[in-house]
C-alpha cells in the first residue's frame, strides 16, 4: 500500500511539464460583505480542467499559454467568465455577486452545480449556514450540532445528549474544528444547544469517510466549521431575541477592504426571568445562576497580495449554583498566516491554543468548609500546511502538526471547617502528538482521478508523572497495581507512532454520474472517559498511556452519485465498513473520577461498523430540501463483557431516516419541516430482581449487555418564517421565526429504567424517560442593519 | 451530589418538559438464584442474615424464602462460632446480648451458609466506625418551586478517626424507627468525606445533611436516629452499586450492570449465588425533634 503510494505520487511529479504553461492564482470574495468564498469552482470554459477555492477563498489554476476564458461558478451567485491572456503567470482576484433573487439564497450546496459528481469528496456533506437558520429548531434556536444529526449516518442518543455519533462512533471520535482549534465540549446546557454562535458562522462541513491526510488525531470523523472574517465593506449588526438566548454580533471593517473584524455574543436570560420569582418562592434559591454565554471574535488584516492575517478567539462558558457551583466551558484562540509564496504554492501557518476547563465546588455556609474541584485539558499546537498547485493534473498538499496536551483530570481540595486544607488532587499528565502528512490530488484522465496520500502520527506521553503497572486479573475486575514509578518531566513513559494511509478515487462516468471509492486509516490518541448515556460536562479525557493504547479505525467506502433533471436531483448510495481497535469500555463498577488508578478500571475492544446511506436532495427551486436513509449496525466485543460475545454498541440504530423540507412562498413566507426516524437505543434489561437489606435490585441472570432496544424515536418539526422587509433598500431587516418541535407531542424515550414504585415499594415497573415529553413551540425575532 | 442532582432536576422542569411514565415492556425469566444478605453489626439486638430466592422483575410479590439452611457466623481471630436460628421465613436470628463475644472490632470473621448440600462462604474483617457527636435540626420554610414541605432538614456532627488507612462508613437514618431505605438515600463516605484525602475530618456537609433524604423533613416529635456503621473497601463499592442500580435514571444513566458478590459457592459452580456479607461497628446517637 504505502509503496504504492509512492510510486504514484513520483509519477504525478515527474510528468509534469510546464513549460508551456502558466498559472493564473487569486483570492474569490463575496462582493457584499468582502468574506471569502469557500469553494467557488474556477475552470476553463469548456473543458474538465478546474480546481475550487480553498478555506481561504485562495485558488490556483494552471492553462496552457494563449486566449482563454475563465468561468468562476458558485451556486447562488452570478457566474462570472473572465477573459485572460496568458503569456505569463498571473493574478487574478475577484468579487462574486449574490444572484438578485431573493428566492436563490437558500441553496443546499454552494458549489457548482454537478460538484457532487466531479469532486473527490465523498461522505462528506456540507450545509449552507442561511439554510440551517431556515430549518425548525428546538426553542427556536439555530444550531449547527442539531442540524448535523439530520445528515445521513449521524445520530445521538437523544435530545440532551451532547455532541454526535457518525457512522457508530463515540463523540469523542469527531474532530470539531473552529478555526481549525479543536473543541473538547460542543454544548451548551448539556447537550440542548451547541456552542456555535450562528451568526459568526461561515461554513460547516463534515466529513464521514474517505478523510484527506491534513486530518488526524480522531477516529470517526472531521467538522470542520469556519467562522466568518467580518465584513469588510461596511458595518452590519446581526441580532435575535430568542426563546433562550439574545444575540448581537458586529461586523464592520477596519481598513476597507483590508482589515475588518467580528464580535459575536449570545447570552441565555432564562436566571434573569425566573429571579424575581424564584426570590418569592423560593428563598434558598435565591441566588441560583444558571445561564451560558459564548464570545465569538474574529480579525482580519491583508496586509498585502501576498500576506493575510487572522486571529480569532472564542469563550464560551455554562455557569449553574445554588450553594455549589457547576461550570465548564472552551476557551480556544488561533492565529493564522496564509502566505502566497508564488501562484503555486499557497500556504496557511496556524497556531492554536485550546483550554477546556470545568469547575466544581461545595460550600458550607457560614463555616470555611468547602470543596473544590476543577478539570483542564490544554493544548497547544503549531501547523503548518501547504498547498503546491503542481500543475492542472495534480496538487499536492503537505504539513505537519505539533500538539503539546495537558491533562488536568481533577484538582480537588477539600477545606475542613478550622481551615485545614486537603489536596486530593489527580496528578497531571502530559503528552505531545505529531504528524507529518502529503497528499496529491491527481486527475489520472478526464475521467479517473486519484488522491493518494499519507499522513504518520506520533505520540509522546510524557512525565511528569507516574508510570502505573498494573496485574492481569480476572476480567471485568479492576486490575491490581503491580508497581508505581516516578517520572521525570519530560521523560517519555510509552510512545506510539501510526503510519495512516488515506485513498480517494474518482471515475467519472459522465457528466451526471460517478463512482468514488474511499479508504482510511485514523489514530487517535486521546479517549473520553464515560459510561453514562449523554456525555457529561464532568467527563474527563485521558490520553493513552503505558496502559491505555491509541484507538486505531479502517474505513472502506464505496458510493454512487447520480444527479437528475439538470442537477436539480442529487442523489448518492454509499456503503462503508469500519473496523476499531482498542475502543475504550469499562469494568462493573468503574470509578472515573478523581482515580488515579482508572486505567485499572478501562478495558478496551474491538469494534465493528457497517452500514448503507441513501441520500436524495433537491438542491434547486421553491420546494428544496432532502431524504436520507441509512441501514447500519454497529457491534463491540471487550474482553470480560457481555460474556465475551459481539454487543450491539449503544450507537447502534438499524433504520434511520431523515427528512428535511423547506418551501419559500414568496419573498416574505417560507415554511420547512423535519422528519426523524431512529430505532431505538440498544439498552440493558433485567430478567430478575435480588433483595439485599430492603433494596429491590434489577439483574440480568444472562449477563447479556445490550439485550434489548427502547422504543425507536421519531419526531416532526415545523418553523415558519416571515420576512418583514418591504423592499430591498432599506436598511433594517428583521425575520420572525415561529418553530414547533416535536409536532406530534410523541414522548420518545433517553431511556428505560426500572424502579419500585414510590408509593407501593413491593411493586416493581418500568419507566420511560423522555427528555421532551411535549411541544415545544418557540418564536425568535431576528434583526439586521 | 444529590444537591446537584436536585438541582438538575429543577432546572430541567424549569427549562424543559421531561416527563416519566409507566410503561408495559415484557422481560425474559432468569433462573432463580440463592441471594444471602447477611449485614451483621455489634449493636446489642437482634441480628439477621436473610436468604430468599430472586424472582422475575416484575413479579409483584416478595422473593420467596429460603427455609430449612444453616447459617454460621465464625470468629477467625478467637476461634468461637455463632449459629444463626432458622426462623422459618427466610430469616436467620441471632440475638446479640451486651455481654456477647460476637462482633469484635478487628477480628476477622466467616459466613457459612449450608443449604441442601450445598456450601456458600465468605470472609470478612470488622473495621472501627466513627461516634456520631451529636444531630443538629435547622426549620426550613416550604413551598417554593420544588413543593417541599415545610420541617426540620437534620445534620449531624461527627470526625473520622484520623489515621493511616482509609476508614469507610454507611451513615444510616432512620425517622421514628423507620430506615430510609431507597437506593437514592444510599449514604457513605470515605474518611470525612468521598475521596481520600479527609482523614480526621468532619463529616463533610453532603454526607452530614444526607441524614434528611430530600422530600422527608422532620416534623415535631419525631425521632431521628444516626447510625454511623463502619464498612470496607469493598462495601462502599458494593453499595456505590446498589445506589446506581436502582437509581439508575436520567440523562446521566449508567449502562446496567450486575451488583457484585462476595459471597461464593464451595460446592458446585453451576448454581448462582448473589449477596453481601458484612462485619459493622456502629457509632448512634437520636434525637427527638422538638
Amino acid at each position: 500500500m504505502k509503496k504504492l503510494v509512492l510510486l504514484l505520487f513520483i509519477c504525478g511529479i515527474f510528468k509534469a511539464n510546464a513549460q508551456d504553461k502558466f498559472t493564473i492564482s487569486g483570492y474569490a470574495k463575496d462582493a457584499k460583505n468582502g468574506e471569502a468564498l469557500i469553494g467557488v469552482t474556477v475552470y476553463k470554459k469548456n473543458s474538465q480542467t478546474g480546481t475550487s477555492t480553498n478555506e481561504y477563498g485562495f485558488y490556483s489554476l494552471t492553462l496552457p499559454k494563449g486566449q482563454d476564458t475563465v468561468v468562476f461558478s458558485f451556486v447562488g451567485y452570478k457566474t462570472l467568465y473572465k477573459a485572460v491572456n496568458l503569456i505569463s503567470n498571473q493574478t487574478l482576484s475577484l468579487e462574486m455577486a449574490e444572484e438578485g433573487k431573493e428566492l436563490e439564497e437558500v441553496v443546499i450546496s454552494s458549489e457548482r452545480e454537478d460538484k457532487n459528481i466531479k469532486s473527490m469528496e465523498m461522505s462528506v456533506a456540507k450545509l449552507d449556514i442561511k439554510q440551517i437558520q431556515k430549518m425548525p429548531a428546538l426553542l427556536g434556536e439555530v444550531d449547527i450540532i442539531k442540524s448535523i444529526q439530520l445528515l445521513p449516518g449521524v445520530t445521538t442518543v437523544g435530545e440532551g445528549a451532547s455532541g454526535f455519533n457518525v457512522r457508530g462512533g463515540n463523540i469523542d471520535q469527531n474532530l470539531v474544528l473552529m478555526d481549525e482549534a479543536p473543541v473538547y465540549n460542543s454544548s451548551h446546557l448539556f447537550g440542548f444547544f451547541s456552542i456555535f454562535n450562528p451568526d459568526a458562522v461561515k461554513d460547516v462541513k463534515l466529513i464521514k469517510g474517505g478523510i484527506p491526510a491534513q486530518y488526524g488525531g480522531r477516529a470517526s470523523s472531521v467538522l470542520d466549521i469556519r467562522m466568518k472574517e467580518g465584513n469588510s465593506k461596511k458595518m452590519e449588526v446581526n441580532g435575535g431575541i430568542g426563546t433562550i438566548f439574545s444575540r448581537l454580533s458586529i461586523e464592520a471593517p477596519i481598513l476597507k477592504d483590508k482589515a475588518s473584524f467580528i464580535v459575536a455574543g449570545r447570552r441565555s436570560y432564562i436566571d434573569i426571568l425566573a429571579k424575581p420569582v424564584l426570590a418569592k418562592q423560593q428563598p434558598d434559591l435565591k441566588d441560583a445562576k444558571f445561564y451560558f454565554y459564548d464570545l465569538t471574535a474574529k480579525f482580519n488584516w491583508r496586509i498585502n497580495d501576498k500576506n493575510t492575517v487572522f486571529a480569532s478567539g472564542y469563550f464560551g462558558r455554562d455557569v449553574f449554583g445554588a450553594g455549589f457551583k457547576f461550570n465548564w466551558g472552551n476557551s480556544t484562540s488561533t492565529l493564522r498566516w496564509n502566505h502566497i509564496f508564488n501562484s503555486k504554492l499557497f500556504m496557511n501557518m496556524s497556531a492554536f491554543y485550546s483550554n477546556y476547563k470545568y469547575e466544581l465546588g461545595f460550600k458550607d455556609e457560614g463555616s470555611s468548609q468547602k470543596f473544590e474541584w476543577t478539570s483542564n485539558i490544554i493544548n497547544y499546537s503549531v501547523k503548518p500546511d501547504f498547498t503546491y498547485y503542481l500543475n492542472s493534473k495534480n496538487t499536492i498538499r503537505f504539513g505537519a502538526q505539533g500538539i503539546l496536551y495537558t491533562f488536568k483530570p481533577g484538582t480537588a481540595i477539600i477545606t475542613s471547617q478550622d481551615g485545614n486544607k486537603s489536596n486530593i488532587s489527580m496528578d497531571y499528565q502530559y503528552g505531545a502528538e505529531y504528524a507529518a502528512y502529503i497528499d496529491n490530488e491527481q486527475k489520472l484522465s478526464n475521467r479517473f482521478t486519484i488522491q493518494y496520500g499519507l499522513r504518520w502520527s506520533f505520540f509522546n506521553y510524557l512525565g511528569k508523572g507516574t508510570k502505573y503497572t498494573y496485574r492481569d486479573t480476572i476480567p471485568n475486575e479492576s486490575r491490581p497495581l503491580d508497581s508505581e514509578e516516578k517520572m521525570g518531566p519530560g521523560e517519555t513513559i510509552k510512545m506510539y507512532n501510526n503510519p495512516e494511509p488515506r485513498l480517494a478515487v474518482n471515475y467519472t462516468i459522465n457528466d451526471k454520474s460517478s463512482i468514488k471509492l474511499g479508504y482510511n486509516r485514523m489514530s487517535q490518541y486521546l479517549h473520553i472517559v464515560s459510561n453514562t448515556a449523554a456525555s457529561t460536562p464532568l467527563d474527563i479525557y485521558t490520553p493513552v498511556t503505558n496502559n491505555i493504547k491509541p484507538l486505531i479505525s479502517d474505513q472502506v467506502t464505496l458510493g454512487y452519485f447520480r444527479n437528475f433533471k439538470d442537477n436539480m436531483f442529487e442523489t448518492s448510495a454509499e456503503v462503508y465498513y469500519k473496523n476499531l481497535q482498542n475502543q475504550l469500555d469499562y469494568v462493573d463498577n468503574a470509578n472515573l473520577l478523581l482515580n488515579n488508578y482508572l486505567e485499572a478500571d478501562l478495558v478496551q475492544g474491538k469494534g465493528r461498523a457497517y452500514g448503507l446511506e441513501l441520500y436524495i436532495k433537491k438542491a434547486k427551486g421553491k420546494l428544496n430540501g432532502w431524504v436520507s436513509y441509512t441501514l447500519s449496525k454497529t457491534e463491540r466485543q471487550v474482553r470480560g463483557i457481555s460474556n465475551e460475545e459481539w454487543f450491539l454498541s449503544k450507537y447502534d440504530r438499524t433504520h434511520n431516516v431523515n427528512t428535511v423540507l423547506i418551501y419559500d412562498l414568496n419573498k416574505r413566507w417560507s415554511f420547512s419541516a423535519n422528519f426523524v426516524y431512529q430505532t431505538g437505543t440498544p439498552a440493558t434489561f433485567p430478567t430478575a430482581k435480588v433483595e439485599l437489606q430492603g433494596y429491590v435490585i434489577p439483574y440480568n441472570t444472562d449477563n447479556k449487555r445490550n439485550n434489548y432496544r427502547n422504543t425507536p424515536y421519531h419526531r416532526a418539526d415545523i418553523g415558519i418564517t416571515y420576512n418583514f422587509k418591504k423592499n430591498d433598500t432599506r436598511r433594517w431587516k428583521s425575520t420572525i421565526v415561529l418553530s414547533v418541535y416535536n409536532l406530534y407531542n410523541r414522548r420518545n424515550a433517553f431511556s428505560i429504567y426500572f424502579r419500585n414504585n414510590p408509593d407501593y415499594p413491593i411493586n416493581t415497573e418500568a419507566v420511560r424517560y423522555s427528555v421532551i415529553g411535549s411541544i415545544i413551540p418557540a418564536i425568535t425575532y431576528n434583526f439586521k442593519f | 451530589m444529590k444537591t446537584i442532582k436536585l438541582f438538575f432536576a429543577l432546572l430541567t422542569v424549569i427549562g424543559f418538559t421531561s416527563c416519566e411514565d409507566v410503561i408495559q415492556v415484557k422481560l425474559d425469566k432468569g433462573d432463580p438464584m440463592i441471594t444471602i444478605d447477611a449485614f451483621v453489626n455489634d449493636m446489642r439486638s437482634q441480628q439477621k442474615v436473610r436468604l430468599t430466592y430472586s424472582d422475575d422483575y416484575f413479579s409483584q410479590k416478595p422473593n420467596e424464602p429460603v427455609k430449612g439452611a444453616t447459617v454460621k457466623i465464625k470468629d477467625l481471630t478467637s476461634g468461637l462460632e455463632y449459629t444463626f436460628t432458622d426462623n422459618n421465613d427466610g430469616n436467620y436470628v441471632y440475638n446479640l446480648a451486651t455481654n456477647d463475644t460476637m462482633a469484635r472490632v478487628g477480628h476477622n470473621y466467616e459466613l457459612t451458609v449450608t443449604h441442601q448440600g450445598l456450601v456458600f462462604t465468605s470472609t470478612t474483617r470488622m473495621n472501627r466506625t466513627a461516634m456520631v457527636d451529636s444531630i443538629i435540626s435547622e426549620y426550613k420554610e416550604g413551598g417554593g418551586l420544588s413543593g417541599m414541605d415545610p420541617g426540620y432538614d437534620m445534620s449531624f456532627l461527627g470526625f473520622d478517626i484520623p489515621g493511616d488507612t482509609i476508614d469507610y462508613y454507611w451513615i444510616k437514618s432512620y425517622r421514628n424507627g423507620v430506615f430510609f431505605n431507597k437506593g437514592g438515600d444510599i449514604n457513605i463516605c470515605a474518611d470525612g468525606a468521598f475521596g481520600n484525602g479527609a482523614d480526621g475530618f468532619p463529616f463533610i456537609p453532603p454526607i452530614a445533611e444526607g441524614i434528611t433524604p430530600f422530600g422527608e423533613r422532620f416534623q415535631k416529635n419525631d425521632v431521628c436516629r444516626v447510625e454511623i456503621h463502619s464498612i470496607n473497601l469493598e462495601t462502599y463499592n458494593f453499595l456505590i452499586q446498589v445506589q446506581t442500580q436502582t437509581t439508575n435514571s436520567g440523562l446521566f444513566a449508567t449502562s446496567p450492570e450486575n451488583i457484585k458478590t462476595n459471597i461464593k459457592n464451595t460446592t458446585s459452580g453451576k448454581v448462582k449465588v448473589v449477596g453481601w456479607f458484612c462485619m459493622s461497628a456502629v457509632g448512634f446517637k437520636e434525637r427527638l425533634v422538638e
